[in-house]
C-alpha cells in the first residue's frame, strides 16, 4: 500500500509553513535546494517517496500544491533558494481558485494515501479555499485520508483580519465533517513557546513556522523511516482517534533548540524520561488550552527520535503512571503509545533525544468552545456580515453545536 | 618346643635391672626357672616325642647344667649385644611359624599333622603373648626363641654343640658354655656383670664362685637337633656359580639352580645347598629377572602388532630403549662375573651377590616402574595411554618422575604429531583412533560444524584440560570449516606453512597452551572474518530481522495489501508463482529494493501444508533460503523458529491491518451514517470496541518490537562483536531466537483475540451494508465485545502474575489507565464471593447435620 501524501498548502499561512516544512524535509533527506540528492546522502532506510516524487533519476520534487489567491508569499517562495524545488505546474495563483478542484484529475492522484492540508482557519484564503478543498476532496476521494495542520488564530489578541471568527467558524465546520484528522496549532501557543522556550522577545512568523514544520516533520518520521510499527498513516491515526468526531489532536514538542530556531538555548542533557515528562507539561503544548480538572487524555502517541533505549521508555512509562502525570479517560483503555524512530543522519542536533506528542485530549474542546464563543458574540451583534451575505452562507449555527457537542461530550 | 618356659624367663628378665634388689630378684627367679626348665625339657622329651634318644641325657648332671645355664643366662641378660635386625614381632612370629611348618614338613613328613598342630599351638601362644600388656619386649622374646631354634638346626649340621641354648649363644657370638666355663672367668664376668648392674655396690664374688663350683654336664641333644640330623652334609654351592646363575636370571634365562616356574615366579632349587640368607638374597635378586621378563614379554608381543596404535608403538619403543640400556648394564655385570669365575679378579673385589644386589638397585627401580606401566597400559591405547602414563608424573620420587617424564615425551610424540597436523592443517591423521578428535566421514558437508567431528573424552590426555581440548577441537574444526565450507583453503595452506616451524611436544604445557591459544584466536578470527565479510553474516541477521520479523514495515505493508485479497481465498487456490510475483512487486515498491541482491534472492514465499477449509492466510509464509556455510548458524531448527515467529507477527500485523481498514471504513461511513439516529448508539459501541482492539494490538506490537525484538537484537549485536569463535556466535544467535520466541508467544489467548477481531470486522462490514439484520448484529456485537473483554482481562491477570518482569510490564501497558482493573477486581471479587457462599453453605450443612444428629 503506497503511503504517499500530497501536501496542499493554502493561503499565506499555509504556504509559509509549507516553505519551512519542505526545507526541513530536504535537510532530513539530504536533498539539495534544487531537489538533487546530495552526495553525502547515501545512507538508505528513508523513504523519500512519501513526500517527494522523482521527476528523473536525480531530481526529487515535493508532492506539494501551492495555492493562494494573492501572490505575495508564493512569490517569496519562488524568489527563495528553494524556487527550483517545486514543480511550477503545481503552483496555483488564481483569483478564484476554481481550478484547484480539478487538479487531481491528472497525474498522481490515484495511488496516494492521503492529503495533508496546511492552512490557517482564520485567514481568508486558508480558511475559504481550505474549506472548499476539504469538501471537494472528500467528495471525490472518499477513501483517502485527509489530515490537516490547522493554525488557529490568537484569540487573546485582535488580529488584522476582523472577520476572523466567521472564517474560523466556517472552516471548523468543514474540518469537523470532512477531515479525518486535524492537528490543531494555535498562534497564541506558538508565540508563547517561541518566547518562553527560545527566549525570543518578539517571534517572527518564520520562527513560529519553524516550530510548526518541526512538528510536521517529526510526526511523519515513522512514515519516512519505515520500521516495524506506525509506518502507515492510517494505522497511526487509528490508534489516536477512537471515534470519528474526536479527531482534533494537539501536539507538544521538546526540546526546541537552536538547531530548529535561532538563538535558542540548547538543551544538551535530555533523557527519554525528561522528554516524556516535558511533553505532558502544558507549557510545551502548541495549543492554548485551559485544562479543567475533568479533562483527560483519550489517547497519546509519543514519537521519540534519536538514541532512545527501550528500557528507558519502559521506566519512563512506569514513572508517569506512578505519579499520575497524565489523566486518562475512564471509559476505555488508553495509554501512552511510544514510537521510537531514527533521527535523520544528515541533520546534526545537540540533543540526543527529542520527542513529539500527538494527543487526543478532551480539553481541546475549550479551544473550539472559545472559537464558538467569539463567533457567537460577533453573530449576535451581526457585525461584519455584509460580505458573507453575498456569498450565500447559511446554517452556521449547526456547525457550532456539532463541533461543541462532538468534542465536549467526554468532558462529563 | 618348650615355649612356655622360655617365655617365662624372658618375661621376668625384661624387668628393669637397675639396683641390687632387682639383681637379687633376677638371679633368684632365673635360678628357679633354669632348674624348672631343664627338668621340664628332659622329662617332656623323654616322655613324648623321641623316647629313644632322650636316654643319652644323665639326670645327675642336671644341677650342674642348671648352674651353667644360669650363669650363661645371666651373662646374656647383662650383655649389650643387640641384633642388628629391625625389631618387628609380627615378622619374627611369622618366621617362627614358617619354620615350624616348613622344616617339620620337610623333615618329619610322617608327623605332619603334629607339626602343623605345633604351628597352631605357637600361634595361640603368640596371640596370648601379644595380649599381655605387662610384657614389653615381646619381640626380644620371640627373637630369642627363633635364634635358639635356628641354632639348634645349625648345630645339628655342624654336630659340635649339643645344647640348643648353648648353641644359640654361640651363634650370636658368645662363647660356648662348656669351653668358657672356667671359674675365674666366670668370676670376672660375674663381677663385671655385677658392676654393670650395680656400679656402686661391691661385687658379689661369693655367689659367682658358687656358680663356678656347680659345673654340670650339658644336657642331651634336643629333639630338634636329631630331627635335623637327617639332612645332608654340608655341600654349599659356591657363590660364583650362583652369580652366574643370577646373571642369567637377569636376562630372563633359567639358571642352574634358579628356574622360572610356570606359576610366574622364580624358584630356587630346594635341593641345592644354599644358605638361608643367600637364598633370600637370591630371591630378592631374581625379582629383577622377573620384572624383565614381564616387560620384555609385553614389548615382544606388541612391537609388531599394528592394532596397538602409534602411541602404543611409541610406548614399546620407549620400553625397548630402556631395555637396551638394561642389556648394557647386564653385559657389564656379566663381564665382571666371568672375570671372577675365571679367576682374573680376587673374589673380595669382584661381584658378590650382595654387591650385585646393591648394583642392581637402580635397574630394579626402573624395571619396576616399567612393569607397572606395562601392567596398566595393557588395556588402553592412544590418548588414554598417554593419560595413564601421565598420571604417574605426580610421583614423589624425583628419579621416578624424571623417568616417567622421559618416557612420556617419547610416548606422546605421535600424539603431538597428530595434534600438530590437526591444529595447523585441520587434518585428522589418526588411523588407529587414538586422537581425542574423531571424524565421521558420512556426515555431509552442511553438517560439518555440527556433527562431523566429535571429541572422544577417553582419548583426551589428562594434561590437556578440557578447556584446552575444546579449543584444540575448535581450531581443527574451524580449519576444516574454512577449507570445505567456506572454500578458502589458501589461507589454511599459508597458515600451515607459517606455523610449521614450531614443534609441539610434551613437557612444556604452558608453551603448548599459549601456542594453542594463539592459533585458536587466529583461526577463530579468521573464520568469523570470512563469515562476516565473504558470507555477510551480519547482513543475514539483519535481513532475517527485517523480513521474517517484519522489521521492514513498508515492505510488509505492501505485501499484505497486495496479497490480502488473494489470501482470503481458500488455500488450495493459491499458486506459488503468483505469490512470488507479488513478492517481487513488494520488494520493488519498498525500501527493500535497496537491499543486497544476494539477500533479496534468498527471500521467497512458502506455502505450508494446507488442509481442507484453510484460507490462504493460514498457509502463507515468507521464507529465507540459507545455504552452506551460513546454514551452520541458521540451522533448520533456527529457521523453523524464524518461520514460527513470522507467522505470529504476520497474523498480528494482519489484525492491525484489518483493524485500521475497519477504522478507515468507520471514518468514511461516519459522514453517511451520521444522520441515522437509531444507529448512532450501536455504531458508537462498535467504534469503541474497535478502538479497544486497536489499542490492544498497538500495545502488543510495541511490546514485541521494542521490548522483545529490539532488546534481544541489541544483545545479539553485542555478543557478535564480543564472540571469539563460531560456537559462541551460534550460541548467541540461538539465545536471541529463544528470547524472542519465549517472549513473543505469551500464550494461546492472543490468537483467540485475533479471531474475535475478525469477527468484529465482519460485523462492522455488515453494519454498514445490511441494516435489516440490525438486531442480530447488535447481539453479535455485544457478544463479541464481551468475549474480547473477557479474553483481555484473562490475559491481563495471567500476565500480571507472570514471573517475567517484561511480561508483567506488558500487562501494565495494556491497561495503562486501569480501565480493565475494575473488571479484573470484579472477577476476583466474584471468585471471593463464590468462596464465601460455598463456606457458608458448608457451615449450614454442618449445622444441619448437627441438627439431624440431635
Amino acid at each position: 500500500m503506497p503511503r504517499e501524501l500530497i501536501t496542499i498548502q493554502t493561503g499565506q499561512c499555509g504556504n509559509q509553513i509549507g516553505m519551512e516544512f519542505w526545507s526541513q524535509l530536504c535537510a532530513e533527506h539530504g536533498i539539495s535546494k534544487d531537489g538533487i540528492l546530495e552526495d553525502f546522502a547515501t545512507e538508505g532506510g528513508d523513504r523519500k517517496d512519501v513526500f517527494f516524487y522523482q521527476a528523473d533519476d536525480e531530481h526529487y520534487i515535493p508532492r506539494a500544491l501551492l495555492l493562494d489567491l494573492e501572490p505575495r508569499v508564493i512569490n517569496n517562495i519562488l524568489a527563495s533558494p528553494y524556487s527550483n524545488l517545486y514543480n511550477p505546474e503545481n503552483i496555483y495563483l488564481s483569483k478564484d481558485g476554481g481550478g484547484a478542484g480539478n487538479i487531481w484529475a491528472y497525474g498522481f492522484s490515484q495511488a496516494e494515501k492521503g492529503f495533508m492540508l496546511l492552512h490557517s482557519i482564520a485567514g481568508g484564503t486558508g480558511s475559504g479555499m481550505g474549506s472548499f478543498l476539504l469538501e471537494r476532496l472528500n467528495e471525490r476521494y472518499p477513501k483517502k485520508l485527509i489530515q490537516t495542520y490547522s493554525v488557529f488564530p490568537n484569540n487573546e489578541e485582535f488580529s488584522d483580519v476582523v472577520v476572523q471568527p466567521y472564517n474560523s467558524m466556517l472552516t471548523l465546520r468543514r474540518l469537523t465533517s470532512n477531515a479525518d484528522c486535524v492537528i490543531v496549532l494555535d498562534n497564541a501557543a506558538l508565540n508563547r513557546i517561541a518566547c518562553d522556550r527560545l527566549h525570543v522577545q518578539k517571534p517572527t512568523f518564520t520562527q513560529t513556522n519553524q516550530l510548526v514544520s518541526t512538528v510536521m516533520s517529526a510526526s511523519t518520521t515513522t512514515l519516512r523511516y519505515p520500521g516495524y510499527m506506525n509506518n502507515d498513516l492510517v494505522g497511526m491515526i487509528a490508534s489516536l482517534i477512537p471515534t470519528p468526531k474526536c479527531h482534533y489532536l494537539m501536539t507538544a514538542y521538546t526540546p526546541f533548540t537552536s538547531d530548529k530556531v535561532e538563538k535558542a538555548k540548547s538543551i544538551r542533557k535530555t533523557t527519554v524520561l525528561d522528554v516524556m515528562r516535558r511533553l505532558l507539561q502544558p507549557k510545551n503544548k502548541m495549543v492554548s488550552i485551559n485544562p479543567s480538572k475533568k479533562s483527560c487524555y483519550i489517547s497519546v502517541l509519543n514519537i521519540i527520535q534519536g538514541e532512545a533505549d527501550p528500557t528507558d521508555v519502559h521506566k519512563s512509562l512506569l514513572r508517569i503512571r506512578e505519579r499520575r502525570l497524565a489523566q486518562f479517560i475512564p471509559w476505555g483503555p488508553a495509554s501512552i503509545q511510544v514510537a521510537l524512530t531514527k533521527k535523520s543522519p544528515y541533520v546534526q542536533t545537540s540533543h540526543r533525544v527529542s520527542g513529539l506528542m500527538l494527543a487526543n485530549h478532551t480539553s481541546i474542546a475549550s479551544l473550539l468552545k472559545r472559537t464558538c464563543d467569539h463567533y457567537d458574540r460577533f453573530r449576535k451583534r451581526g457585525a461584519f456580515l455584509e460580505q458573507y451575505r453575498k456569498e450565500d452562507m447559511f446554517a452556521d449555527n449547526l456547525d457550532e453545536f456539532d463541533v461543541a457537542r462532538g468534542c465536549t461530550r467526554f468532558d462529563k | 618346643m618348650t615355649s612356655i618356659g622360655i617365655s617365662n624367663i624372658n618375661t621376668r628378665s625384661s624387668q628393669p635391672l637397675n639396683n641390687e634388689i632387682e639383681y637379687e630378684r633376677i638371679t633368684r627367679t632365673l635360678n628357679y626357672l633354669v632348674k624348672h626348665f631343664l627338668r621340664e625339657v628332659t622329662s617332656k622329651t623323654s616322655g613324648k616325642d623321641v623316647p629313644g634318644s632322650s636316654e643319652t641325657g644323665k639326670t645327675t648332671d642336671l644341677t650342674l647344667r642348671q648352674q651353667q645355664t644360669f650363669d650363661y643366662c645371666l651373662r646374656i641378660l647383662g650383655s649389650r649385644i643387640t641384633p642388628s635386625i629391625v625389631s618387628d614381632e609380627i615378622h619374627v612370629s611369622d618366621l617362627i611359624k614358617k619354620k615350624l611348618t616348613n622344616i617339620y614338613q620337610k623333615i618329619l613328613v610322617i608327623r605332619e599333622h603334629k607339626s602343623s598342630s605345633k604351628a597352631l599351638r605357637f600361634t595361640n601362644l603368640f596371640t596370648k603373648l601379644q595380649s599381655q600388656s605387662i610384657v614389653t619386649r615381646k619381640w626380644a622374646i620371640l627373637y630369642f626363641l627363633l635364634s635358639v631354634s635356628e641354632q639348634s638346626s645349625n648345630g645339628e649340621v655342624t654336630g659340635n654343640v649339643n645344647n640348643p641354648i648353648e648353641q644359640a649363644f654361640a651363634y650370636r657370638g658368645l662363647q660356648d658354655i662348656s669351653k668358657s666355663l672356667e671359674s675365674e672367668r666366670i668370676k670376672s664376668t660375674s663381677e663385671e656383670l655385677k658392676n654393670r648392674f650395680i656400679p656402686n655396690v661391691s661385687p658379689l664374688s661369693k655367689q659367682s664362685s658358687n656358680y663356678s663350683k656347680e659345673k654340670e654336664p650339658l644336657p642331651p641333644k634336643t629333639i630338634l637337633n636329631k630331627q635335623l640330623a637327617t639332612l645332608d652334609n654340608n655341600n654349599e654351592i659356591p657363590e660364583a656359580l650362583l652369580l652366574r646363575d643370577i646373571v642369567f636370571i637377569f636376562q630372563g634365562i633359567d639358571g642352574q639352580y634358579i628356574k622360572y616356574d610356570k606359576s610366574s615366579s622364580y624358584i630356587i632349587d630346594s635341593k641345592a645347598e644354599i644358605t638361608r640368607s643367600t637364598r633370600s638374597l637370591l630371591h630378592q635378586l631374581s625379582e629383577l629377572g622377573w620384572l624383565y621378563r614381564r616387560v620384555n614379554d609385553f614389548v615382544y608381543t606388541n612391537v609388531n602388532d599394528i592394532s596397538i596404535g602409534l602411541v602404543g608403538q611409541a610406548f614399546c619403543s620407549a620400553l625397548q630403549r630402556e631395555l637396551t640400556e638394561y642389556y648394557r648394564f647386564i653385559a657389564v655385570l656379566e663381564a665382571q662375573v666371568t672375570k671372577v669365575a675365571d679367576g682374573q679378579q680376587a673374589e673380595s673385589q669382584g661381584p658378590s651377590l650382595k654387591r650385585l644386589f646393591l648394583w642392581t638397585q637402580e635397574s630394579l627401580l626402573k624395571l619396576r616402574i616399567m612393569s607397572v606401566l606395562v601392567e596398566c597400559c595393557k588395556q588402553v591405547r592412544g590418548g588414554a595411554l598417554v593419560s595413564t602414563i601421565y598420571n604417574y608424573t605426580n610421583h614423589g620420587d624425583p628419579f621416578i618422575q624424571q623417568f616417567i617424564n622421559n618416557t612420556l615425551e617419547e610416548v606422546s610424540r605421535p600424539f603431538f604429531e597428530m595434534l600438530q597436523r590437526w591444529i595447523y592443517g585441520g587434518e585428522l591423521e589418526d588411523p588407529f583412533g587414538e586422537f581425542f578428535v574423531a571424524c565421521d566421514p558420512d556426515v555431509k558437508e552442511e553438517d560439518l560444524w555440527q556433527s562431523k567431528y566429535t571429541i572422544r573424552p577417553d582419548m583426551q590426555p589428562t594434561f590437556i584440560s578440557s578447556l584446552l581440548a575444546k579449543k584444540i577441537f575448535a581450531i581443527g574444526k574451524s580449519l576444516n570449516f574454512i577449507r570445505y565450507s567456506c572454500h578458502d583453503s589458501d589461507w589454511v595452506v599459508t597458515n600451515v606453512g607459517a606455523d610449521k616451524g614450531k614443534l609441539l611436544k610434551y613437557g612444556d604445557i604452558i608453551a603448548l597452551e599459549s601456542s594453542i591459544d594463539a592459533t585458536y584466536t587466529a583461526t577463530s578470527q579468521r573464520l568469523l572474518n570470512i563469515l562476516f565479510t565473504k558470507y555477510k553474516l551480519k547482513e543475514h541477521f539483519t535481513a532475517l530481522k527485517r523480513y521474517l520479523l517484519l522489521g521492514q514495515g513498508d515492505f510488509i505493508q505492501h505485501l499484505m495489501a497486495q496479497l490480502g485479497p488473494g489470501l482470503s481465498k481458500p488455500a488450495n487456490t493459491l499458486y506459488r508463482h503468483n505469490l512470488t510475483g507479488t513478492l517481487e512487486a513488494a520488494i520493488r515498491a519498498s525500501n527493500a529494493q535497496y537491499d543486497d541482491p544476494d539477500i533479496l534472492r534468498r527471500l521467497d514465499v512458502r506455502l505450508l501444508e494446507s488442509s481442507f477449509g484453510e484460507a490462504g492466510w493460514d498457509v502463507f509464509s515468507l521464507d529465507y533460503h540459507v545455504d552452506s556455510p551460513i546454514n551452520t548458524i541458521f540451522t533448520p531448527h533456527a529457521m523453523q523458529q524464524y518461520l514460527q515467529l513470522f507467522n505470529f507477527l504476520w497474523r498480528l500485523k494482519r489484525v492491525e491491518h484489518d483493524l485500521s481498514s475497519t477504522w478507515r471504513r468507520n471514518m468514511a461511513s461516519a459522514r453517511n451514517l451520521y444522520q441515522i439516529e437509531e444507529l448512532k448508539k450501536d455504531i458508537n459501541t462498535s467504534r469503541f470496541v474497535c478502538s479497544e482492539m486497536i489499542h490492544f494490538t498497538c500495545q502488543l506490537q510495541y511490546y514485541i518490537l521494542f521490548e522483545v525484538i529490539e532488546c534481544s537484537w541489541d544483545e545479539l549485536v553485542k555478543d557478535c562483536t564480543k564472540s571469539g569463535d563460531l560456537d559462541s556466535l551460534i550460541e548467541a544467535h540461538n539465545k536471541y531466537l529463544t528470547n524472542v520466541t519465549t517472549k513473543v508467544f505469551l500464550g494461546t489467548s492472543n490468537n483467540q483475540d485475533e479471531l474475535h477481531n475478525f469477527n468484529l470486522k465482519e460485523i462492522l462490514r455488515k453494519d454498514n451494508t445490511n441494516r435489516e439484520n440490525l438486531r442480530m448484529i447488535q447481539e453479535h456485537l455485544t457478544e463479541v465485545a464481551g468475549l474480547f473483554k473477557r479474553e483481555v482481562v484473562n490475559l491481563l491477570s495471567d500476565l500480571a502474575n507472570h514471573h517475567d518482569t517484561d511480561l508483567r510490564f506488558l500487562s501494565v501497558r495494556l491497561d495503562f489507565n486501569e480501565f480493565y482493573l475494575h473488571d479484573r477486581s470484579r472477577k476476583q471479587h466474584s471468585k471471593y464471593e463464590g468462596f464465601i457462599m460455598e463456606s457458608n453453605f458448608g457451615g449450614w450443612n454442618s449445622s444441619y447435620r448437627d441438627y439431624t444428629i440431635k
